[in-house]
């Protein structure tokens, strides 16, 4: 995709293309956050090596330029997020939680609180994947179990926007909802 | 974690029944499969992640945070005792078992086989779930890309006294619209997706590098295990002639020789 990468830098020199964002992608080991980037960025739908080393990406999405880091979710690795969320002021913080893995959730109920409370004013958006699975928690079960009902507001003008939003990296269910939300998200947030 | 729990996870990795990756050989597996208990390399740790959590849990020796429980299970066995005992209990004596040289693709069917479909756990193993696979079938329809006219068409392929494929215009045909003589063919893997195409592999020959597609991951699977076992006897059984074909054959054979051999202990 050099051209467009090109032709999008051309743009930007303009001043046409001028929003410039960030995704942080962080969740649990196996969530499938690089499965998620690679197919919004570049389409394309594999089996991942597991994340060691924070990976970053970049596409556009309606005149708005998006940088997006993918972090690593083993224990160990969960140290960095803090870093990466914190530095940009215009970051949207993405959790991804895997929808079916029931044993995990406590562990990401207390990994996501953590996220939410040193993210400060930047909106965070939970996304449930794997729904392709048949045994998978629904929307509804999922802000149950990460107990982050108060949190959820929609997207409102709230002081912090949370929201959770379900999909399927194989089947691309729920994908073009998620893409609607950054970029409305972004708009709200950070373009007044 | 507690460092005693890391020492005992240590200790795991360090026995010598553990010093390989239990789907593909690589040495020095750093990744585990928790539900499986066998430790994997970071390669089909991959694979392991992609299959769900219902199947296979994945976590890290040395990134992931581990239950005692979970060690514990981890040593109650290790990678030779749980294939020989489980999950690769009735593979063939002369399977040839992917290696770590082999394309991701083909490791990914082999995984598939080997833990979704539970295919060579033991007879008296009884789940739901369990799907056999039958590597006696030396015929199958394929889709072939031509040579000349870069089409893909649909063929009837036929092993012949294992020395070489042919394929028809159907199952009926006599006359064969081409041969793949194995005797001199190479590299044998599968390919990423080409024009589409689900399921690639190659087989190459001095002559040709024939590009094949096969409708289900299983059948990509079983082609390219038995083709290779195929060359690999040709190849074992014409040793004295010598020639530099034959050496080259060797050579890519060499990680199926290793990896039947470790198979056999």
């Amino acid at each position: 995709m050099f051209l467009f990468d090109w032709i999008n830098a051309f743009l930007n020199w303009l001043g046409f293309l001028k929003n410039e964002g960030s995704l942080i992608i962080v969740g649990l080991g196996n969530a499938g956050k690089t499965t998620f980037l690679s197919i919004i960025s570049h389409d394309i739908l594999k089996a991942h090596m597991p994340t060691l080393r924070p990976h970053q990406d970049s596409f556009t999405l309606k005149n708005i330029h998006f940088n997006a880091w993918d972090l690593g979710g083993q224990q160990n690795l969960r140290k960095l997020w803090r870093d990466y969320v914190t530095t940009d002021s215009n970051d949207i913080v993405i959790f991804v939680v895997d929808s079916n893995d029931r044993d995990l959730l406590g562990e990401a109920k207390s990994e996501l609180h953590d996220v939410l409370q040193y993210s400060g004013s930047r909106p965070v958006l939970i996304i449930g994947s794997k729904q392709d699975i048949k045994s998978c928690m629904t929307r509804d079960e999922l802000i149950q179990g990460l107990d982050i009902g108060d949190y959820v507001t929609g997207l409102t003008t709230a002081p912090k926007i949370v929201d959770v939003l379900v999909c399927s990296n194989v089947t691309r269910r729920g994908l073009p909802q998620i893409m609607n939300w950054i970029t409305k998200c972004f708009e709200i947030a950070y373009i007044k | 974690m507690d460092d005693k729990l890391k020492e005992r996870l240590k200790e795991l990795i360090r026995n010598p029944d553990n010093s390989t990756c239990a789907d593909c050989g690589s040495p020095d597996p750093q990744w585990a499969s928790v539900n499986l208990t066998v430790f994997v390399c970071i390669v089909c740790a991959g694979v392991h992640r992609s299959l769900g959590v219902h199947i296979s849990r994945v976590k890290s020796v040395n990134l992931d945070s581990w239950k005692e429980t979970e060690v514990a299970g981890m040593e109650q066995t290790n990678n030779i005792k749980e294939n020989r005992n489980k999950w690769e209990a009735t593979l063939p004596q002369d399977f040839i078992k992917p290696s770590f040289g082999d394309s991701i693709g083909l490791k990914e069917q082999w995984i598939i086989v080997k833990y979704m479909n539970k295919a060579f756990t033991p007879f008296d193993y009884v789940d739901s779930t369990l799907k056999r696979i039958n590597l006696d079938t030396k015929e199958g329809w394929i889709v072939k890309k031509g040579d000349v006219v870069k089409s893909w068409k649909k063929r009837w392929l036929r092993l012949i006294d294992s020395e070489s494929l042919q394929y028809f215009k159907t199952p009926y045909d006599t006359k064969p619209c081409g041969t793949i003589h194995l005797r001199d063919s190479g590299q044998v893997d599968s390919v990423s997706e080409v024009d589409s195409k689900p399921f690639c592999f190659i087989i190459s020959t001095p002559k040709r590098r024939y590009l094949i597609s096969c409708s289900t991951g299983e059948e990509m699977f079983k082609w390219i295990q038995l083709i290779r076992f195929s060359v690999h006897k040709l190849n074992n059984s014409n040793n004295s002639i010598g020639n530099y074909n034959n050496l080259l054959n060797n050579n890519s054979n060499g990680n199926n020789i290793s990896s039947n051999g470790s198979h056999d202990s």
